[in-house]
């Protein structure tokens, strides 16, 4: 059984990195380009992350830190040095943004994992804040909000390659993230990846079969900001610019949200979290200006439902039972009021602030019947709740 | 006489003004089982927890071999040899019961934090861990996440975490509790395999399983050494009739 779901988790990997691979050659659109690409490296990002929440159970809000100061040292090598000057050398350049993020892993590592729990989540809080205003203060260095841009392209193309075309650019970052993503996998496989797993369930009990839990949250922040690093190295090779906000609170949160929504229990989980995460950011965007709420709603429902995340929840529905089908089917409904609901106020709102000023009682009938519909289904999915859990839990352990 | 392996000398223990251990002074013969018994709240999980470096002292010393063990943290005292299981199981309990036995024996085989090899090609690591479920009886739950074992299991893995990196001297936390009559023969047996070749220390409240496996038995009340000595001496002594074994009988176990 073993060897048959670790074959199927093969031919799913195999399935990923073609369609990785294949469709933004096959589309060959910009926009298809940039949304594989933006995936691809929050993908890195949020995998390297859930190496401290998901592997070794050290939540941290702090981890863009070692991502943003990945691509600064990265954007600072490439402008001393060029393209054209590195030549070949630019294959290696994320090498630098590893050397940087486990450096200061290392060095910040050093203070934030003497402590687990809250403790260390609140130290790296302080740690990513103080960084963001350092990194204000020295705006020669970081080029403060605006930020600091570079050129990535080589004049002189090495057998026909310059880094000039967002896709040569993609392909690039998919052969870095792929290869980091293999040592994580093969991080996981060692002896210090399944002591990471023993503190993440119980630190104390380390202690007692004779290894310091302090020194393996140590190494695992070295190893985690180091792999950050390389996917900010690729955050400036893509974007050619970094900027003191990459640094702070709000692309870490991004991280843990990527991460937790796909399922931090699951090695690729975080990749899930992440394509979920662009698809918001780039095509629920560009339909409606309440893609934030929704992504924001999404999440609250993610943890308030499937706790372990999103790719759980979608392993189990092919076990599905006629009646938990059904419920589905209900709930998307409920989503789909809930849409409708969201969008006529958002409509109302934006129309009275540009000052448009439409009449309540135009929008109010459609949001009234959205919500009666919601309160009507969620009723129903209430009442039939009782009976609907007892084959979910004997399916799933039968599975 | 030989050096004791294991020495406690006027161990004392206080949180804040109240003091939970005085003066307790109690040499471990090498191969010994010692069972420590006495009511609830004499203590007794306190001295395990200073032996095995969970807190120190607040006076006197502890010695492994001679060695003093006060300013040693707890995976120091177990790389020197002295491992412990918990009352409460605490365990390793979204990993399989494989994962959390050969987690138990990577620094006995000198394998530290390795990060250059695959856990999976550690022939010895692999070998020694099937050898200690063979031996603890759970080879046929190997896979199963530890947190999904029957709670007798759990305690088995609890026992053979604690004697999987092959320590000189175990200690046993009420390693019966809660067990049905038969689970409790069981675990008997499996101590008293384990025991072999090694120096016991146990908290035990089952009188049964006490008298079964001690060689001595010594009696803590109200933080004091009461008595110490072979079974039938400390069943015939009148203070522990008193203070534990007499309450425990007339509560008619």
């Amino acid at each position: 059984m073993k060897a048959a779901s670790s074959r199927a988790a093969g031919l799913w990997l195999a399935l990923l990195v073609s369609l990785l691979v294949v469709v933004p050659l096959v589309c060959g659109r910009a926009a298809v380009t940039s949304f594989f690409t933006q995936a691809v490296i929050i993908s890195l990002l949020a995998m390297s992350y859930n190496m401290l929440m998901g592997q070794t159970g050290m939540l941290s809000f702090g981890h863009a830190v070692y991502s943003g100061l990945g691509a600064y040292c990265t954007i600072h090598f490439l402008n001393r040095f060029t393209a054209d000057g590195l030549g070949v050398g630019i294959f290696l350049l994320p090498l630098v943004g590893a050397a940087a993020g486990a450096f200061f892993g290392l060095v910040l590592g050093f203070v934030s994992t003497r402590r687990s729990g809250i403790a260390f989540a609140m130290i790296t809080l302080g740690i990513s804040e103080m960084l963001v205003h350092l990194s204000l203060m020295m705006p020669g260095w970081s080029g403060g909000e605006s930020g600091i841009t570079t050129d990535r392209m080589l004049y002189e193309p090495i057998l026909g390659f310059d880094l000039g075309s967002d896709l040569q650019a993609y392909y690039y970052i998919l052969a870095w993230a792929l290869a980091a993503v293999a040592l994580q996998f093969a991080v996981t496989r060692t002896p210090l990846g399944s002591l990471a797993n023993a503190v993440r369930d119980n630190p104390e009990r380390v202690m007692f079969i004779g290894f310091n839990p302090q020194k393996i949250r140590l190494f695992v922040m070295v190893l985690s900001g180091m792999f950050a690093g390389i996917g900010g190295s690729l955050t400036a090779v893509s974007y050619e610019i970094v900027t003191s906000e990459t640094l702070g609170l709000g692309q870490s949160g991004m991280l843990l949200i990527a991460a937790y929504l796909g399922g931090a229990g699951f090695f690729l989980g975080p990749v899930f979290g992440a394509f979920v995460y662009v698809l918001f950011l780039s095509v629920v965007a560009s339909l409606t200006h309440a893609w934030l709420l929704y992504f924001g709603l999404l999440f609250v429902l993610v943890v308030l439902f499937s706790p372990a995340g999103l790719l759980p929840m979608l392993k189990a529905v092919p076990g599905y039972g006629p009646r938990q089908r059904l419920r589905a089917a209900v709930a998307a409904l409920m989503a789909a009021a809930a849409v409708q609901f969201i969008e006529r106020l958002y409509a109302y709102l934006e129309g009275r602030a540009a000052g448009s000023a439409p009449a309540l009682a135009d929008a109010a009938p459609a949001m009234a019947a959205a919500l009666a519909v919601f309160l009507v289904l969620a009723v129903a999915l209430r009442r039939t709740a009782g009976s609907g859990r007892q084959p979910a839990a004997g399916a799933r352990e039968a599975a | 006489m030989t050096q004791p392996i294991l020495s406690l000398r006027q161990v004392q223990k206080s949180f804040g003004p109240t003091r939970i251990i005085s003066d307790v002074t109690l040499d471990v013969q090498p191969g010994e089982c010692v069972a420590l018994i006495g009511p609830n709240g004499a203590g007794k999980s306190t001295l395990f927890n200073m032996v095995s470096g969970r807190f120190p002292p607040s006076g006197g010393d502890i010695l492994l071999r001679g060695e003093s063990l006060l300013a040693l943290t707890p995976f120091e005292i177990n790389r020197k040899g002295l491992s412990r299981s918990f009352q409460i199981t605490n365990i390793f309990h979204r990993m399989t019961v494989y994962e959390n036995v050969r987690a138990s024996v990577l620094w006995s085989l000198g394998y530290r934090y390795s990060l250059v090899r695959f856990i999976a090609r550690l022939k010895d690591a692999r070998e020694r861990a099937e050898q200690v479920m063979e031996e603890v009886g759970l080879q046929k739950r190997r896979d199963v996440p530890a947190g999904q074992l029957s709670y007798a299991e759990q305690r088995s893995l609890e026992i053979a975490m604690t004697v999987a990196g092959d320590p000189a001297v175990v200690l046993l936390d009420e390693p019966t509790a809660g067990m049905s009559r038969s689970e409790s023969e069981a675990a008997v047996e499996l101590i008293r395999r384990i025991a072999r070749g090694r120096t016991l220390m146990m908290v035990e409240h089952d009188m049964s399983v006490v008298f079964g496996l001690a060689d001595r038995i010594a009696v803590l009340a109200g933080g004091v050494l009461i008595a110490c000595g072979a079974p039938d001496e400390v069943r015939r002594n009148a203070q522990v009739k008193e203070a534990y074994l007499g309450e425990k009988y007339a509560g008619g176990e």
